[in-house]
């Protein structure tokens, strides 16, 4: 039904968006503390780590559209979904956030959730 | 309690532009013969598709001002798949199966869990 063969460099591409996606997540973190919402300001809003983070998801949109139409949402769902956690490790290591039992157990849910919705025999799309 | 909102902004937003976007490609497939038509519906949606993941990430920034990433994340991410998936089922007729009822479910019990 994919319109193109799969060749193994497209298996290394679609471990790219994750790591993307962290970079992203990290920089827009960093960026979001140089202003507020109260006292806004534009020129604060765009710091280098904003517009990091707008480039990052510019790349990840690109690649995502060519991996959409080699792989099957079967595959997508739950190598993205990896990202969660990855994530999660930066808010705790770098951003100082507090991980608790509820994280850990939340994640593996909303993890197995993802990849049952991504589990469609039949293909809808 | 504003940066809730915006969260709440970033998530619809951001499924929008996604369920936009699958229509699109749905109509880009019937098309395939034609390039004006393929030219005219890239045009048509590409806008508003855009603005979306712009209102998207400016929404979730200024989210994250003030609330911890890793609930920022977890919260838009699981919602996000969770309304591309309704969306799917309202707009498009596209089927839930047994599995993907007991995924969605998962997931909105994995994200009230994970706020504690």
């Amino acid at each position: 039904m994919k319109d193109t063969e799969i060749k193994k460099i497209d298996y290394i591409l679609a471990l790219v968006p994750i790591l993307l996606i962290t970079l992203e997540n990290t920089f827009a973190k960093i960026g979001s503390q140089f202003f507020s919402i109260d006292n806004f300001s534009i020129l604060d809003y765009l710091n280098i780590f904003s517009i990091l983070a707008i480039v990052c998801l510019i790349l990840r949109s690109a690649i995502m559209l060519i991996i959409y139409r080699k792989f099957d949402i079967s595959f997508i769902y739950p190598i993205t979904s990896i990202s969660y956690v990855l994530v999660l490790m930066v808010s705790v290591i770098f951003f100082s956030e507090l991980l608790t039992i509820g994280k850990i157990l939340g994640s593996v849910l909303i993890l197995t959730g993802i990849y049952l919705i991504g589990s469609v025999k039949n293909k809808n799309n | 309690m504003i940066e809730y909102l915006f969260l709440v902004i970033s998530v619809l937003s951001a499924s929008i532009s996604v369920l936009l976007f699958k229509k699109l490609s749905k109509e880009l497939i019937l098309n395939e013969g034609t390039l004006i038509g393929i030219k005219s519906l890239i045009n048509k949606y590409s806008f508003f598709i855009v603005i979306l993941v712009v209102i998207s990430i400016i929404s979730y920034t200024l989210a994250l001002s003030r609330i911890s990433l890793g609930f920022a994340y977890a919260f838009v991410n699981s919602l996000n798949t969770l309304l591309v998936v309704l969306g799917g089922y309202l707009f498009y007729k596209e089927k839930i199966n047994k599995k993907q009822l007991v995924g969605i479910i998962l997931v909105i019990l994995g994200l009230f869990v994970f706020s504690f």
